[in-house]
């Protein structure tokens, strides 16, 4: 036994209940941030300690960096959650591989690899001008020991994540943008992610909107959204509602409500709407394979053709809705307790090329990246702002727009959704929920999709 | 290198108490103690957060690193500063939380948390700068659910106080009793934003007031300067760490005495929020909001109106009991958009006649604080889930704000 197994061990003993979690979770992380090429800070963190959750009438979870200051709480109260979906915990160890290790190449290299890709971006010949470039990279690992009730669980994820935040105008506009890019890996996923590439486009492509973009009146129309877009929706709008504490309420006064806690029909949309929950997809942000309740993970089908198929579950809601869990708990660190998360949420892609997705549409709108998205707390008014926007004419992508709105409802626009390319691409995201908050890694993708006579509104 | 350039040391407590459905659903206690390390050398550093100080590596080859653009920099203040102010209810509340669950009810099923925080920040400078604080935070918020009407309050508080438990559920109550639904169309509507509105709308004036926003171009504020007129002449917006308000404090993080900045004072855009290294960039002197490197605001205040929030809702206005999901298009125009929740409803001559639902404000921020007609003489202290810096705001009358419906 190590010597981690042995504090687990330990602190299990003093918890003498039906079902207990103890864990420890440790994050460490470097983030060097760049503003106009030049270094702005380097910033190293260990965050780690012990927890413990336990169902003793209600659940209760106390977190410390020490284990000697966990012991079980005085209260006895009869809690919300009454019972739980008492399952076998999995044994088991999973991890995402470093092909070069993140530790490999040192500080003083990552930083002047940053300093290129920023010297690249800056150096640009564009008519407009690009006032501000803060470019942050984040390299982290996370590592967890989960003990459940005698069964042992063993997580070790890598992760790199690329943010982005431009300021530009020109044309009397101005515009800021922020993107991610992200997966989890070693260093070989910051070559894969072609970071400089991917920032020389985008500073073209937001030269050529401040420049060139005209204006659009509002009206009905077709709209083809990009992976970036899909994405978002996917996780906003049928991700979170797909949470099965939050339709049951768990959630109500935080991250919000569901539309699917007060519908009847099992019909979503149409049927070219298949919209999935993997986290067993390698190197994605939101990997693992085993859940933090000791349930072995698998992908989620929610909706099938349209209709609902399944939610994301973990032990409790399991046992509420009398179905297995699907292995969907996830805490975002030592000290917050496992709720129900997605992990990679995504429409599953159709099988048209991008070409025949739009071939037929004779006047529509491009979404490629977005400026601004929300949605209310049950997940069904939600509103985009393209920030890169083109018009399509008679099966052509033409020139850019100005700022096309998408605000509409989520049933709309699922139901508005008659056709999916065959590609599939992923974008990371930090997922708020929970007291206290927790933001977990995941990531949301999916291909480009076609919504058929939807509003488009302007600012 | 001998020594760190300065070592923060935060240990906090926390117990939180989740209520779902009018039942409780999770007790939590956590305890969280971590070091924020600043080594510096000439214009090159690095911060390093560890929950022990022996994970530190003291010899890091600062030499081999490029020169920073912004380098974090403490006062040049030596000797020890001590200041606590910790309230025994908070304290006990840990022993034992039993005495406050029968509290947690209500008409309605009721959901939300009540979080109790004790806290103490440390604070050690190259210069010989000692500072230690304790504070204690008690605060919550509930959502009262009533069919498809919901209300919700919050308090925040630095001791514990039941009453303010019993009178945040009335109020959540109060909101959720209003009923029956009323179709609002996109347009330009009067509008009152309640307390929590504030908390979460401020919040966002406030960091577009952090000299960083400003230097990277990311505020409204960025091409205004102090003197210019910004907001509505009622509108007065202070960071007041000062006061007894969650999270007040008597130093920053670079050892700066803490003070009382008004960021914009009767419409005129004042100050922004600074540190020292910051400062020097925008050639003006720290406001004690450090942040190293990134300056922050404490806890913020609106100052009061001279009419009842009751007669805020007098005409034809549209309440907003609760938003969130606020989310910028374009942090340098200050274009928002953020979402109804609760009891947003439609008042016609001084009557309630309907909610609207989860409507949209989407405009200026600048628009918005240069549309406030009237504020209340009540004030309410609050912070939730969604607005989580602590701050004292009255209700505020804006004309022609933008809504829009999905």
């Amino acid at each position: 036994m190590t010597q981690k197994e042995d504090e687990l061990e330990s602190i299990a003993s003093k918890f003498p209940f039906k079902y207990v979690e103890v864990r420890h979770h440790q994050i460490s992380s470097r983030v060097i941030s760049l503003m106009n090429g030049e270094l702005l800070g380097v910033y190293d963190e260990v965050e780690g300690g012990y927890s413990v959750r336990y169902f003793n009438g209600a659940l209760f979870f106390a977190s410390s960096q020490s284990p000697e200051e966990l012991n079980p709480s005085p209260e006895r109260v009869s809690g919300w959650s009454s019972d739980f979906l008492d399952v076998e915990p999995e044994n088991g160890t999973y991890q995402v591989d470093e092909k070069t290790p993140l530790t490999s190449v040192s500080l003083e290299e990552k930083i002047a690899l940053l300093k290129d890709i920023s010297k690249e971006v800056l150096s640009q010949k564009i008519e407009s001008k690009l006032h501000n470039f803060v470019l942050t990279y984040s390299e982290s690992v996370e590592e967890k020991e989960i003990l459940i009730n005698g069964s042992r669980i063993v997580g070790r994820v890598p992760r790199i994540l690329v943010s982005y935040n431009l300021v530009m105008s020109g044309n009397g506009r101005t515009i800021t943008a922020w993107h991610e890019l992200g997966e989890s890996g070693g260093l070989e996923t910051l070559r894969e992610l072609k970071v400089g590439a991917h920032l020389v486009e985008r500073v073209k492509a937001l030269d050529r909107v401040l420049q060139t973009g005209k204006g659009i009146s509002p009206g009905r129309r077709d709209v083809v959204l990009s992976p970036i877009l899909s994405g978002i929706m996917a996780h906003e709008s049928v991700g979170h509602p797909f949470e099965a504490d939050r339709v049951l309420g768990r959630e109500f006064a935080q991250a919000g409500t569901s539309y699917l806690a007060t519908m009847n029909s099992r019909r979503l949309g149409n049927p070219a709407v298949n919209v999935a929950d993997d986290p067993t997809i390698q190197n994605s942000m939101g990997y693992y394979q085993i859940d933090d309740e000791g349930v072995k993970a698998r992908r989620k089908l929610l909706i099938r053709e349209g209709e609902v198929n399944e939610l994301l579950q973990n032990r409790f809601t399991a046992k509420r809705n009398n179905v297995p869990s699907n292995g969907s708990a996830r805490a975002s660190g030592f000290d917050r307790e496992p709720l129900i998360r997605m992990s990679n949420t995504f429409f599953v892609p159709g099988d048209m090329n991008f070409r025949e997705l739009i071939e037929d549409v004779k006047e529509g709108i491009f979404f490629k990246t977005y400026m601004e998205w929300n949605i209310d707390d049950m997940r069904m008014g939600q509103r985009y702002i393209g920030l890169e926007a083109y018009e399509i004419r008679r099966g052509e992508i033409g020139d850019p727009v100005l700022f096309p709105v998408l605000e509409g409802k989520t049933t709309d626009f699922l139901s508005a959704i008659d056709g999916a390319d065959d590609s599939l691409e992923f974008y990371p995201g930090t997922c708020g929920k929970g007291d206290p908050d927790q933001g977990i890694p995941v990531s949301m993708g999916g291909p480009d999709l076609r919504l058929r006579n939807v509003m488009v509104k302007v600012i | 290198m001998s020594s760190p350039y300065a070592v923060q040391e935060i240990f906090s407590q926390t117990l939180v108490i989740k209520v779902v459905e009018s039942r409780i659903e999770t007790i939590q206690r956590l305890r969280d103690r971590y070091f924020n390390v600043l080594l510096r050398k000439g214009n090159r550093f690095t911060v390093t957060k560890v929950s022990s100080l022996d994970k530190v590596s003291l010899d890091k080859a600062l030499d081999q690193l490029p020169e920073s653009r912004i380098v974090p920099t403490v006062m040049e203040r030596s000797g020890k500063f001590s200041f606590s102010k910790v309230d025994k209810g908070v304290v006990n509340l840990f022993e034992d939380s039993s005495r406050l669950l029968p509290l947690l009810s209500s008409k309605y099923p009721l959901y939300g948390t009540v979080t109790a925080t004790i806290i103490t920040k440390r604070l050690t400078t190259i210069h010989g700068f000692e500072g230690e604080e304790s504070r204690t935070w008690f605060q919550g918020y509930f959502r009262a659910k009533n069919g498809d009407y919901s209300g919700q309050w919050a308090f925040a508080s630095s001791s514990y106080d039941e009453r303010k438990v019993r009178d945040t559920i009335s109020r959540a109550e109060e909101y959720a009793s209003i009923t029956g639904h009323y179709d609002v169309s996109d347009g330009k509507y009067n509008v009152v934003l309640s307390p929590l509105v504030m908390g979460n709308l401020m919040a966002t004036v406030a960091y577009s007031a952090s000299g960083y926003s400003i230097m990277t171009g990311n505020s409204f504020l960025s091409t205004r300067k102090p003197g210019d007129v910004v907001a509505s002449e009622k509108f007065t917006l202070m960071d007041n760490p000062k006061g007894d308000e969650l999270n007040s404090w008597e130093f920053d993080d670079e050892a700066v005495p803490t003070r009382r900045t008004t960021i914009i004072d009767r419409g005129v855009y004042t100050s922004p929020l600074l540190n020292i290294e910051v400062g020097k960039v925008l050639d003006r002197e720290t406001t004690g909001n450090a942040g190293w490197v990134y300056p922050r605001p404490w806890t913020l205040e609106v100052l009061p109106g001279e009419v009842s929030e009751s007669s805020l809702l007098d005409g034809n206005v549209i309440l907003f009991n609760n938003n969130w999901y606020t989310r910028f298009q374009n942090r340098a125009e200050g274009q928002f958009s953020t979402v109804g929740r609760d009891a947003v409803v439609v008042i016609k001559e001084g009557k309630p006649v309907g909610v609207a639902g989860r409507v949209r404000i989407a405009d200026k921020l600048g628009k918005i604080i240069s549309g406030i007609k009237e504020l209340s003489k009540e004030r309410y202290s609050v912070a939730w889930w969604d607005a989580p810096l602590p701050g004292v705001y009255p209700f505020a009358l804006v004309e022609g704000v933008n809504l829009t419906r999905a």
